[in-house]
């Protein structure tokens, strides 16, 4: 019985830690498109339209992964 | 950098759910990769590097960055007399032209993100692009084939490191190299590699990339006031060098292939403790996967610290990084191969289950 609920608290508590980790990476990516979409000098996640504003000031693109 | 950005069009995109892969092929390993193009498709080059799990931007600097940044603004400038000059750095024919296009992912791809909720977990990493791929063999039981085990190749496969600080120049050329017995040298800045414009150290592994098992590449260097034309002789079997164990799509590999152990080059100390040579192979455990298929090697009965000196009947030194080649390009799923670990001194037969 013991043994079954040491488990039971080990699963607990790997659940709560890994919640915890995945809750901080989702607030870290909504607080970086906030702040990106703010930012006149960047197209977040919107390949069209900024393929449509090089097309327009004839500048070439800089395409960022992260 | 200022300046610079302002004479470009900016874009971050986050997520592979919906990348096109028939104009992005990169080295889907990176946590940061730029393209410069122009607003036809047309690549003028890429950046971005990596080769260590803790640091993933060691090899990346600012001013590397702005200097690349630099070059891909003349090729602009001289586009499209230059379209030619330019064909090398395109993407190659693919079978598969997004992400659900293969059959692990299937299915299984968010559109869009879920920014109300748990939005990293809707988002499709690119090394899962990588993964998928090479699940189409292992699914198949076969060989995952070198130009897919081993992409994007370092320079250091062929005896080159680059200062991070410049666009491509040569910081350092390992002795009896194949870069060494082309004559490079420390200092050297390369210019062009293959027929292609070289923009970063990202451009030399697209070009190591897309090179056959056997070839010569022409390199364009400046040496002080001079230009120097080295050839790069890469024999059979040249790729097979490359360190693939930092990556993170060996994660899958370590499943497939090792039941999840995690392994480590054993010490000096630790070889002559167990009897060991130097030529023999001496892999530490580091980590015994705990959870479900990455929790195969523990149900067989290995431990943390276990030396394993056999796999498969293989005894002959290996990396970890030549460990998990051999495991994919040799094994099959459903085989059990037989492993032999050192521990407290004496030596254990395991069998280690293969896995899709």
């Amino acid at each position: 019985m013991k043994r079954r609920m040491d488990v039971m608290l080990f699963l607990l508590l790997v659940m709560v830690q890994s919640a915890h980790a995945q809750n901080k990476r989702d607030q870290a990516v909504r607080a970086d498109k906030k702040q990106l979409s703010k930012d006149d000098s960047w197209f977040y996640d919107d390949i069209e339209s900024a393929t449509a504003a090089a097309v327009k000031t004839k500048r070439p693109m800089m395409i960022v992964f992260r | 950098m200022k300046r610079l950005i302002d004479q470009f069009v900016c874009v971050r995109l986050v997520k592979a759910n919906d990348l096109d892969l028939t104009r992005f092929q990169f080295d889907y390993d990176l946590t940061f990769a730029v393209f410069f193009a122009n607003a036809d498709g047309t690549i003028y080059g890429r950046y971005g590097t990596r080769s260590s799990v803790k640091d993933a931007t060691r090899e990346m600097t600012l001013a590397g960055l702005a200097k690349s940044m630099a070059a891909a603004l003349t090729l602009h400038k001289r586009y499209p007399a230059n379209k030619k000059f330019l064909a090398g750095k395109q993407p190659v024919e693919v079978k598969f032209k997004k992400p659900s296009d293969y059959p692990s992912l299937r299915g299984k791809i968010a559109k869009s993100l879920n920014y109300q909720g748990a939005v990293t977990k809707s988002c499709l990493h690119c090394h899962q692009v990588r993964d998928a791929e090479r699940q189409i063999f292992r699914d198949a039981g076969k060989p995952i084939p070198d130009e897919l085990l081993f992409p994007q190749p370092s320079p250091q496969v062929i005896g080159l490191s680059f200062d991070p600080r410049e666009r491509a120049t040569v910081s350092r050329v390992e002795q009896e190299s194949v870069a060494a017995r082309a004559g490079v040298r420390s200092g050297d800045r390369l210019l062009t590699l293959g027929g292609q414009a070289i923009l970063s150290q990202a451009d030399v592994q697209w070009v190591l990339h897309n090179t056959r098992s056997s070839a010569e590449l022409r390199a364009v260097m400046q040496r002080g006031d001079r230009i120097v034309r080295p050839t790069i002789k890469l024999s059979e079997g040249w790729r097979r060098h490359s360190d693939i164990s930092w990556r993170v799509t060996s994660w899958p590999l370590r499943r497939m292939v090792t039941g999840g152990l995690l392994f480590t080059p054993a010490t000096k100390v630790q070889r002559h403790t167990a009897g060991v040579s130097d030529d023999s192979l001496a892999l530490t455990v580091k980590h015994v996967g705990q959870y479900g298929p990455h929790a195969a090697a523990k149900r067989a009965g290995f431990k943390k610290g276990d030396l394993i000196v056999s796999y498969s009947g293989i005894r002959k030194a290996m990396s970890p990084s030549e460990l998990l080649s051999y495991g994919v390009q040799n094994t099959k799923p459903g085989q059990r191969v037989e492993v032999t670990v050192v521990r407290n001194g004496k030596r254990l037969k395991l069998k280690l289950p293969m896995q899709k």
